[in-house]
């Protein structure tokens, strides 16, 4: 520990990305990275780190003893002190520290309290760290029927509904999960029908796919980005397999590259959620477009939360209102960037 | 106010360098940095060796063009020693009431001017140009001037000027306009000559080593007023020096300040560094400040305590409202909302670029930021 060699230049502008470590996340965040680079985070930079919300705030205790709260809590150094003691870092060297869990109502952990503290506590991204709770779960943020979705407003969970794999059922054919799952799908089908086997090759070329934004010799153009990773036998079942699935979401009509698509999408689920926010915590869902920062200024993930568990409470008739804040990682960033599509 | 500095080939700085005093963000808090919607408070960040001393004696150049004052030359390299170019450029844009007032010059060394230009509002008022042939344009009308006093500043070119201290100079124009023309009074030339008299700068190895004893007998004498006296040692005890003072007048007719204890301390032997860099801001600021325009100090805080630093930055905004104010430092502890503001708070890169805080990342600065950890944890950069 503290064995730095000093000619070594300290590596700083690092990320820190908590998360319960499931591979949903991870895409979602490499999507919005993706789509915003303006955010200037590079997957590469991003250091993930898989575990719960309860687990996380024993490890915080156990450092820092119950009090914590009332003082300077170092994420990255509780985190890499448990995770490997010889590689101890540090907050400053983070430009941004996120903190992604699920409200998990129905976990044997849940504590209305601890996860209340953490909620007042973790505030900033650029500095402590910044909470961001999903309501039920992360999936949450594809609980859009259809763009715009006016039924959002009301879009309630009952409690009864677990494990989470049900919720994850309900949502996993909408328009937005359909939309995020093309990466996905890309791969799935470079690496096992196609039999790309290296890793670095399959990315590049399903990012280029997606870069496509006219349709312009379309197949040729796809053809050209297949050739080198796709033994030349499957050519010509491959690049028509791909046209239907870049055709297919509509986006390249448009003139628009998948991530501009996205990125557009992203901000609508932004959008759908600063008004759902408002709408817990205030009462009013419709908010005009110029109100949408003011508006977001304004809301409180604490209230929310607690507003959420008063909901809650009652295990038959309780239930959770749907929300997804973890977008808000784009607007807290810079509100421009989610304004900037309109 | 002075809206705009832009250098370009002085010392490190090869390329373009701006400081710009107009490009106010929008932010509600730190209102107290901000004069008649002009950056008036500024702290300039960069690593070692980046040109935050240079970048103050650029600023302060205009003084010695247009006053001749010897200025802080250490005979250093004056052009950029990597640039083709063979002249630096300076340019002030200043702003008084509604009018803007340009002036422009290019110098090939610390004494020899190539060019100058002045323009208000726009209009170019006069030209020069100095380097081998001598030409110039010039708005006789709006100077209120005749052809034949113009004659008289065309005799000095190629002579030389009579005082020593600036012999083997060309004379700037603008210079020989506010010495030998009758400027009518309120007119921005002179707004502007008024300026530029009262910028200074101070830096932190001018108050190193030896402590010149005759420096201070001025202000040891401003002193003899008790209220005076008062003022300073209340001024000392705000910024955490706790002491009392005492005044005496030598036989010699000398004064001498002390510390006042069972025996008197001599203050001037015995301050610590801290105590004197303090009053050597404090005494500049008395008997020059009144109305400083510009001040730019260098490590202005480089032996002070932390809550020292703050202290002064927070009474330099409270008893300097209208004067600009630029300080260096490598305190990141004043690297923060609940003092300065992202758009006063400037990062020197090694590339020789100035970039406001809230330039230097696309992330959307709030109060509630924490600046100092976040520039320590990289968030600018690519602008350091």
């Amino acid at each position: 520990m503290n064995n730095e060699n000093w000619k070594e230049a300290r590596k700083r502008r690092k990320n820190l990305l908590i998360v319960e470590g499931n591979h949903e996340k991870n895409e979602l965040f490499g999507l919005i990275f993706k789509c915003f680079p303006e955010i200037s985070i590079d997957m590469e930079d991003v250091w993930i780190y898989g575990t719960n919300i309860y687990m996380l705030y024993e490890d915080i205790v156990k450092e820092y003893d119950v009090d914590w709260d009332e003082q300077d809590v170092d994420l990255p150094y509780v985190i890499s002190k448990k995770k490997n003691r010889d590689n101890i870092q540090y907050k400053n060297d983070f430009t941004n520290i996120i903190l992604v869990f699920d409200y998990e109502h129905h976990d044997p952990n849940f504590d209305e309290d601890k996860i209340l503290k953490m909620q007042k506590y973790f505030t900033d991204s650029a500095d402590v760290g910044r909470l961001y709770i999903n309501y039920p779960m992360i999936e949450s943020y594809q609980h859009l029927e259809q763009i715009p979705d006016n039924e959002y407003e009301n879009r309630q969970i009952s409690v009864t509904l677990q494990p989470g794999v049900q919720y994850k059922n309900k949502v996993k054919d909408t328009v937005v999960a359909k939309s995020v799952d093309l990466v996905r799908k890309m791969r799935e089908i470079l690496t096992e029908r196609f039999s790309v086997m290296d890793d670095i090759a399959c990315s590049k070329c399903v990012d280029e796919l997606l870069s496509i934004s006219n349709t312009n010799n379309l197949i040729d153009n796809i053809e050209s980005k297949l050739k080198n990773i796709i033994e030349q036998k499957h050519i010509n079942t491959a690049k028509h397999q791909f046209k239907d699935l870049i055709s297919k979401l509509g986006y390249i009509n448009e003139r628009h590259s998948y991530w501009i698509y996205m990125r557009e999408m992203i901000n609508q689920i932004v959008i759908h959620n600063i008004c759902k926010a408002n709408k817990i915590q205030n009462g009013i869902y419709p908010i005009s477009s110029n109100e949408y920062k003011k508006c977001f200024e304004q809301l409180d993930l604490d209230k929310i939360l607690q507003i959420q568990n008063e909901a809650s409470r009652d295990e038959q008739n309780g239930y959770i209102w749907v929300l997804n804040t973890c977008v808000f990682v784009i607007a807290d960033y810079n509100f421009s960037l989610v304004l900037a599509d309109k | 106010m002075l809206r705009k500095f832009e250098l370009k080939n002085y010392k490190n700085f090869k390329d373009n360098i701006v400081i710009d005093f107009g490009k106010v963000g929008g932010y509600q808090f730190g209102t107290d940095c901000i004069t008649d919607n002009t950056i008036s408070k500024v702290l300039i960040y960069g690593r070692n060796s980046t040109g935050k001393t240079n970048l103050g004696k650029a600023l302060i150049n205009i003084g010695f063009t247009l006053y001749g004052y010897k200025i802080m030359s250490e005979g250093g390299i004056f052009l950029n020693a990597d640039s083709e170019e063979e002249n630096a450029l300076f340019v002030y844009t200043f702003k008084f009431g509604e009018d803007e007032v340009v002036y422009r010059y290019k110098r090939i060394s610390e004494t020899e001017l190539e060019e100058e230009e002045l323009s208000i509002n726009g209009m170019e008022i006069f030209s020069c140009y100095y380097k081998d042939n001598f030409s110039m344009n010039c708005n006789n009308v709006y100077l209120g001037i005749e052809n034949t006093t113009l004659d008289r500043f065309i005799q000095t070119i190629g002579s030389e000027d009579d005082n020593e201290e600036y012999s083997g100079q060309q004379i700037p124009f603008l210079r020989w306009i506010i010495f030998n023309v009758a400027i009518k009074k309120g007119s921005l030339l002179l707004k502007l000559a008024d300026y530029v008299k009262n910028m200074f700068m101070m830096t932190v190895s001018g108050g190193l080593g030896i402590r010149l004893r005759r420096a201070y007998d001025r202000f040891f004498e401003s002193l003899e007023d008790e209220e005076e006296l008062k003022k300073f040692e209340e001024f000392l005890n705000f910024m955490g020096v706790e002491c009392e003072l005492v005044l005496k007048k030598l036989p010699d007719g000398q004064n001498e300040l002390y510390f006042k204890h069972n025996k008197l301390i001599p203050f001037y032997e015995n301050a610590s560094s801290g105590t004197v860099a303090l009053m050597n801001v404090y005494r500049r600021l008395i008997i020059a400040a009144k109305n400083t325009s510009l001040m730019y100090l260098d490590e202005f805080d480089a032996f002070y305590h932390y809550e020292m630093a703050e202290n002064l930055v927070k009474y330099f905004k409270q008893m300097l409202p209208n004067c600009q104010i630029i300080l260096t430092t490598h305190n990141t502890n004043l690297m923060t909302n609940r003092l300065m503001r992202p758009d006063c708070l400037f990062v020197l890169s090694r590339s020789g670029k100035l970039t406001a805080l809230c330039d230097a990342t696309t992330r959307e600065l709030r109060e509630g930021h924490n600046l100092e950890k976040m520039y320590i944890s990289g968030e600018f950069e690519a602008y350091e």
